[in-house]
């Protein structure tokens, strides 16, 4: 997506296709986050590695520190500048390397499980800041088997295996359980729940199976009259 | 904290903590090369001298710093011990039955004192300031790119290769396997080489695709800035100058002026 891997086929991005020419380009506009941080802290201390993108980028002096010192804020790090990759623990590694990339303030960011290995506090505070991106136009593309956070945040889902096995909007691919079966992903846990529901007690009160904690509180309270 | 660990000590207060890098770097480089290229012991004797009150001034733990010293020095003894018997000359030494030779004795310690002092002033030298301070110190000196980058990428991914070996080791004793002196220990060992390779090899790959797609053309930006004040210059020219000292001294002693 950002010309690391070439293959049959052409990648648009924001309208322009990608090409060799423009590479310096697309790499200024879509910022990869890779799966291992260890892959993306090679800098000796956390400020230098956020900063390095911004400075590839040609940007310099209180710009440049004024992008670091938010990208550090934002993930929550700005106590631990100076601090080497390898003092730091996985979670805020994983942080960290969210950090270096939003450093360059992409327009569109490029995520590989975001989540993985990550305790239930850091993933919260992953998924919120993967939110507040969201809100503030930024464009997200994750790749994860956490169907779970699928919910909190995708707006809309493209199965793969191998090739392209579903696409649309998150409601519709997560109500196709046996889809999901079959690549051995799980069901979210509310969807579950309420085709379970369906299933024994005949409840027609909702037409769309709720993906949502509020929607499953409203569905429940139907269901409980 | 680890053996890998040079710069633990970084955060002291120190003369040499507050010195200009690229000024300490250059000065006890100067210093180190004076030491090892003396001829007299009693000179090598005084440069150990300076190397100890540099190592003093740098505040540094002298525990550690002993601990470390201690792996060069068992190299070095080897040359201390065998010298009396192979160094030869007219001069010798009788201990009971054994002829010493007083040359050899004298090359073994000159040997032997110019490798201790100039080991010891490598802590003043790489441990008072952070790692990516002193490699961008080296550039500020003109060492190349690619040298500051391989010093840099080596320091940062040791650890982790270290700890991917630690986790090789503890996977394969939780599969109870003990270390012998067999073909099959050389053989799992071997392996668990190889799987740190490739692993290494890999990580390599995903790196350098994590560097381009941050922009990455060769260069590591740097933003740091180094000015020397009045105390850097006054710190260097009196360690060069002791530097300088030395060989003078030396010179002098080798010609018989002084002892």
């Amino acid at each position: 997506m950002n010309g690391l891997l070439r293959g049959d086929g052409a990648v648009k991005i924001l309208g322009r296709k990608v090409e060799e020419d423009n590479l310096p380009w697309v790499r200024s506009r879509v910022g990869m986050v890779f799966q291992d941080p260890d892959d993306q802290l090679f800098m000796p201390n956390l400020r230098e590695d956020v900063a390095f993108g911004p400075l590839n980028l040609g940007r310099s002096g209180p710009e440049m520190e004024k992008d670091v010192s938010w990208a550090l804020e934002a993930v929550g790090l700005e106590d631990l500048e100076g601090k080497s990759p390898h003092r730091l623990s996985f979670g805020q590694k994983k942080r960290a390397a969210l950090a270096t990339v939003l450093s360059m303030r992409p327009e569109v960011l490029v995520m590989d499980e975001p989540t993985s290995n990550l305790d239930p506090k850091s993933k919260r505070a992953v998924v919120s800041l993967i939110r507040a991106l969201q809100d503030s136009g930024t464009t997200i593309i994750t790749a994860t088997h956490d169907v779970n956070i699928v919910t909190l945040m995708a707006d809309e889902i493209l199965l793969l295996d191998k090739r392209v096995v579903g696409y649309g909007p998150a409601r519709e691919i997560l109500d196709r359980r046996e889809v999901l079966d079959g690549l051995g992903l799980e069901v979210p846990i509310l969807v579950d729940l309420f085709h379970s529901l369906r299933g024994c007690c005949g409840h027609h009160h909702f037409h769309e199976t709720p993906i949502t904690k509020e929607e499953a509180v409203e569905g429940l309270k139907k269901i409980l009259g | 904290m680890s053996g890998l660990d040079i710069d633990g000590h970084a955060g002291i207060d120190s003369p040499i903590h507050r010195w200009d890098p690229r000024a300490k770097i250059a000065s006890i480089l100067i210093l180190i090369f004076s030491v090892v290229m003396v001829e007299s012991i009693s000179v090598a004797l005084l440069g150990l001298a300076l190397s100890v009150a540099i190592l003093l001034a740098s505040r540094l733990p002298l525990r550690e710093v002993a601990r470390r010293v201690r792996w060069p020095v068992i190299f070095l003894l080897p040359i201390f011990f065998i010298l009396p018997f192979t160094g030869g000359g007219e001069r010798t030494v009788v201990i009971s039955t054994v002829d010493l030779s007083l040359d050899g004795i004298f090359l073994g310690s000159l040997i032997l004192t110019r490798g201790v002092a100039a080991v010891i002033l490598a802590y003043p030298l790489f441990a008072t300031s952070p790692f990516n301070i002193t490699v961008q110190a080296m550039r500020g000196l003109k060492m190349p790119e690619v040298t500051a980058q391989i010093f840099l990428f080596t320091y940062r991914y040791l650890f982790l290769l270290r700890e991917e070996m630690i986790s090789i080791e503890k996977s394969l004793a939780s599969k109870s396997f003990a270390k012998k002196t067999d073909l099959r220990t050389a053989r799992v060992i071997g392996t668990a080489l190889g799987m740190l390779f490739v692993r290494s090899y890999e990580r390599s790959e995903r790196i350098y695709r994590a560097m381009v797609s941050r922009g990455y053309e060769g260069t590591l930006p740097s933003t740091v800035k180094f000015e020397m004040k009045g105390g850097d210059w006054a710190k260097s020219f009196a360690v060069t100058g002791a530097a300088l000292m030395l060989q003078i001294i030396d010179f002098a002693s080798t010609q018989g002026v002084i002892i």
